[in-house]
């Protein structure tokens, strides 16, 4: 070669490799399925994102078509979609496949590679989708809800593991719930057969009232005197319906006139009337309130007031 | 109208003298004969309601024997026109039409008991006319306005007989302070002398033993006002009133229940605030009557079936046997409402 023909031939050589390269088809992204739990007749939907400049087409035969496969897996469908989200040439290229074949226990299938050729004039793209392996189970119906692992399982045995020291700390913390939510029931007077003694309850509040003189503590007391009657009649209890009130108890028969005493004072407490000088402190009532709550602990059964007074007046 | 101070312990002795008069004319009604004392001395009407023949207009013809001025008495029939109420037309001797006062203005304002018999048989157009007359004591003829001050209006509703009868409307109840039912007596030895005791065959000999005018009607308004005045109520006592008022409208917030009976569906509207506020005013006078100065829950429990129940709208499916649930749900209210 002569010394002068070196130059051209570098020039040629630089001149052939800056012509740009001419645009192909390119696979941008293969969307998997899952690749467990399938069944005979499950569908693999496997969805590629290419990207197919301009005068690029899919090649006579160059598509795999419905109803092609192997004796696993047949293509149901390809569909074709816009994807120009993704890129400005981007199309979707979506292959339905369905598994044909029923197992007889857990096994892993292949699906199998596959080619999806292009043209554009004599220059030919070929993409290729690789293989993918799936795992697939028989059809089998559940014995029973308590056996469903043997029956997607057969043969399975569970590990067993040691319950009991997690167990023992939930059962000594439910335990100490159980004892502060009695212990609060027992000082609310929520508890058994203390809610059924309204008497005791209320000889209860009102003595945690002992030593006051004011007026509010009065009324709170004599308060706590009717709510326990009234809960103890099943209805409000007036002066008016006492007499019934003590027919239908005769525990308390012998508190009837201390308690119209009460009632008249408490009537003149609340209702403006003059006072009763023997009720000016909620002491005056804690004598009576004993009286009715050991009555009532003696089994005062409680039984409906016969509606008279009240129900007459209505 | 007098402004003389009112003595209420000497209207009081009055009033209890002209009860115990009544309950000598009415065999074993001494608690229809308080309601109708305590309407007097409210100054309220008054809707009647009871069987044919149990002494409804006896009552009446006594109490207004009692009370004094003048009384009218009108029959509800379905072609009772307002008209009829406020004119009388008649052909005089001449042979010409003759138009002259009607029983409501007859005796312009000496007019102090209205008795409107059966008034369930009037057309509403004669309901629409009483409601005036009963809210403002007030009625239009010969292009003036007649005051009626001490009217108090009573009316008679016949509750066997419903053919051709139209219902009060609402608005109408509302406007009684008192529904009273009239029943007769049920103890036997009163059935006894109601039967064969001459004295009570003559009714008009009977009536005639109350002495007349011994209340003074132009001093009632005076005498109601000196009540409502006096008699006090209390905090306790206010809060027990508007727990029994929302009990009729809500009652099963406060625990009312009646057997097969959806409580919720049960009320349509509860008792209005004038409903409520006539019901404090009746049981002052019960409690004036009482000795008290004072309103205790009892007072309340004396009027309140007969100052709410007709004022409770029910729903249609209870409303056709309103007498069979009203009474049981008022009691229930008083039984379930606490005080204090």
């Amino acid at each position: 070669m002569k010394r002068s023909s070196v130059p051209a031939l570098l020039s040629l050589l630089l001149c052939l490799f800056t012509v740009p390269a001419m645009a192909t088809v390119t696979l941008k992204q293969i969307e998997w399925p899952r690749n467990f739990g399938y069944r005979i007749g499950d569908t693999l939907p496997v969805a590629l994102t290419l990207s197919v400049p301009p005068g690029w087409a899919p090649d006579r035969d160059g598509l795999p078509e419905p109803g092609q496969g192997d004796r696993q897996f047949e293509l149901r469908s390809l569909t074709v979609g816009d994807a120009s989200g993704r890129c400005a040439d981007c199309r979707l290229y979506t292959l339905e496949w369905q598994l044909m074949k029923s197992v007889r226990a857990p096994q892993t299938l292949r699906l199998s590679a596959a080619v999806l050729r292009f043209r554009k004039d004599n220059a030919v793209a070929e993409i290729k989708v690789p293989a993918f392996d799936l795992s697939t189970a028989p059809l089998l119906h559940w014995a029973s809800k308590k056996d469903i692992v043997s029956s997607v399982h057969p043969g399975y045995r569970a590990t067993a593991f040691d319950s009991s020291a997690p167990l023992a700390r939930a059962l000594g913390w439910a335990g100490v719930a159980a004892a502060l939510l009695l212990a609060a029931l027992w000082v609310a007077g929520r508890l058994g057969a203390q809610r059924a003694r309204p008497f005791a309850r209320a000889w209860r509040s009102v003595r945690a009232l002992r030593g006051r003189d004011d007026a509010e503590a009065l009324e709170q007391a004599f308060r706590a005197l009717h709510h326990a009657c009234n809960e103890t009649a099943g209805q409000t209890l007036f002066a008016s319906t006492l007499p019934d009130f003590i027919a239908a108890h005769p525990a308390f028969a012998d508190q009837a006139a201390a308690l119209e005493a009460a009632f008249a004072a408490s009537r003149a407490c609340f209702y403006g009337l003059p006072p009763d000088p023997r009720y000016t402190q909620p002491d005056a009532l804690l004598p009576l309130l004993a009286a009715l709550r050991d009555r009532e602990r003696l089994g005062a059964r409680r039984r409906p007031v016969t509606p008279s007074a009240v129900v007459e007046a209505a | 109208m007098h402004s003389e101070p009112v003595d209420l312990s000497a209207w009081r002795v009055r009033a209890l003298d002209f009860e115990r008069q009544l309950n000598a004319v009415l065999v074993g009604m001494p608690r229809t004969v308080r309601l109708m004392t305590i309407a007097v001395f409210a100054r309220g009407h008054v809707l009647l309601e009871g069987d044919v023949g149990v002494g409804k207009t006896t009552l009446l013809k006594a109490v207004a024997r009692g009370i004094g001025g003048a009384y009218q008495r009108i029959e509800g029939t379905v072609d009772l026109m307002p008209g009829d109420l406020v004119y009388h037309t008649y052909v005089g001797d001449d042979g010409r039409p003759r138009v002259e006062p009607g029983p409501l203005i007859a005796q312009g304002s000496e007019l102090a008991v209205f008795f409107f018999n059966e008034i369930n048989r009037a057309r509403p157009q004669v309901h629409a006319l009483l409601l005036r007359l009963m809210a403002e004591r007030t009625v239009s003829a010969f292009n003036r306005e007649y005051t009626l001050p001490w009217m108090q209006v009573f009316a008679d509703r016949n509750r066997v007989e419903r053919e051709e009868t139209f219902e009060l409307p609402s608005a109408a109840r509302d406007r009684f302070l008192l529904e009273v039912s009239v029943e007769a007596p049920d103890a036997r030895d009163q059935l006894r002398g109601l039967m064969f005791d001459t004295r009570f065959h003559d009714a008009d000999a009977l009536i005639s033993s109350v002495e007349p005018g011994m209340l003074d009607h132009t001093r009632l308004n005076d005498v109601a006002q000196s009540i409502q005045d006096t008699v006090q109520s209390s905090p306790a006592l206010d809060d027990y009133g508007v727990d029994l008022w929302l009990a009729t409208r809500q009652p099963a917030l406060y625990g009312v229940q009646l057997s097969d009976v959806d409580i919720d569906q049960f009320i349509l509207s509860g008792a209005s605030p004038r409903g409520v506020a006539m019901l404090a005013r009746a049981a002052r006078v019960q409690a004036w009557l009482e000795g008290r100065d004072r309103l205790v829950p009892e007072d309340l429990h004396a009027v309140f079936f007969e100052a709410i129940a007709h004022r409770l709208c029910l729903n249609p499916v209870y409303e056709t046997q309103r007498p069979l649930y009203a009474r049981p749900f008022v009691a229930e209210v008083l039984r379930q409402v606490a005080s204090p």
